[in-house]
């Protein structure tokens, strides 16, 4: 068995692995690369730069990087609305296009977390707001022709 | 034919992972786990699997340099094949500790002891 102390079980160095917290240290969460807090302190490998991370740093973490996830979530979904709004696009009516409870949105801009599929959406209409607005609004009042056939067919 | 049997105890691994002593190094366990899973699920999902390791999943044991042991093993979890490479260590607090070195898709074909075959 071979002691973390003496040497960097991914690269060999002697005695190179010690506690580090420092800026610039990212990991993969939901889709996105977050910033672990940078006064975490988490075993470093300071040859080859590894990290290895045990139970409390990951439990330490986990909070951290769910509460950075929900603001960037936020900040995206609050920056797409401005976007929409300065495009004259009224709240109530993509709320309705999206078939979301009237206010919703406003929720997003206090407190409420977007899904990953309404900021998706949100993304692919700012790009042409009236556009893709329209589409949609096509697409849902297309009446319903799977009865009609049915109805036929019976 | 003598069987090929892990360099680490597959009974200590379990134990040490029920009792979650499990460090994960970042670049090729815990970056493909949090990737593949989107967040923390995919940590606790592999340390149960090593709590729940099988000596019929165990691949080959890999010599990496001054007497370092690395146990190889083809773990089905989430119905995706993953390559695991593990070993026993003496923590910085002096207990043992089950160091995940890899917990990736494989990068190449893998035969376990029991005879299944895992190819990429």
């Amino acid at each position: 068995m071979n002691s973390m102390i003496e040497a960097c079980p991914a690269c060999g160095a002697d005695r190179s692995v010690h506690l580090a917290a420092k800026p610039g240290r990212f990991l993969p969460y939901h889709g996105l690369e977050l910033e672990v807090p940078e006064d975490l302190e988490v075993p470093e490998c300071e040859s080859c730069g590894e990290r290895f991370w045990g139970p409390k740093e990951l439990d330490a973490v986990e909070v951290a990087l769910d509460a950075a996830y929900r603001a960037e979530m936020q900040r995206r979904a609050i920056e797409l609305l401005a976007k929409l709004e300065a495009a004259n696009i009224s709240q109530r009516r993509l709320e309705r296009v999206l078939q979301l409870s009237q206010g919703y949105l406003s929720k997003i801009r206090s407190k409420e977390t977007p899904s990953v599929a309404l900021l998706s959406e949100l993304v692919l209409i700012a790009e042409e707001p009236e556009a893709r607005l329209a589409s949609l609004e096509r697409f849902w009042s297309t009446p319903n022709r799977a009865k009609g056939r049915a109805k036929a067919s019976a | 034919m003598k069987k090929r049997v892990p360099h680490h105890p597959v009974e200590e691994v379990r134990r040490l992972a029920a009792a979650g002593r499990v460090r994960i190094l970042q670049s090729r366990a815990l970056a493909p786990l949090l990737k593949h899973f989107g967040g923390m699920r995919g940590r606790r999902l592999a340390e149960q699997a090593l709590a729940n390791l099988s000596a019929d999943d165990f691949v080959e044991t890999i010599e990496q340099r001054r007497d370092q042991f690395l146990d190889v093993y083809a773990v089905l979890m989430d119905a995706v094949d993953w390559y695991v490479k593990i070993e026993i260590i003496i923590a910085m607090d002096g207990e043992e500790q089950v160091l995940c070195i890899s917990f990736h898709y494989p990068e190449r074909t893998m035969i376990t002891v029991s005879g299944r075959k895992v190819i990429v």
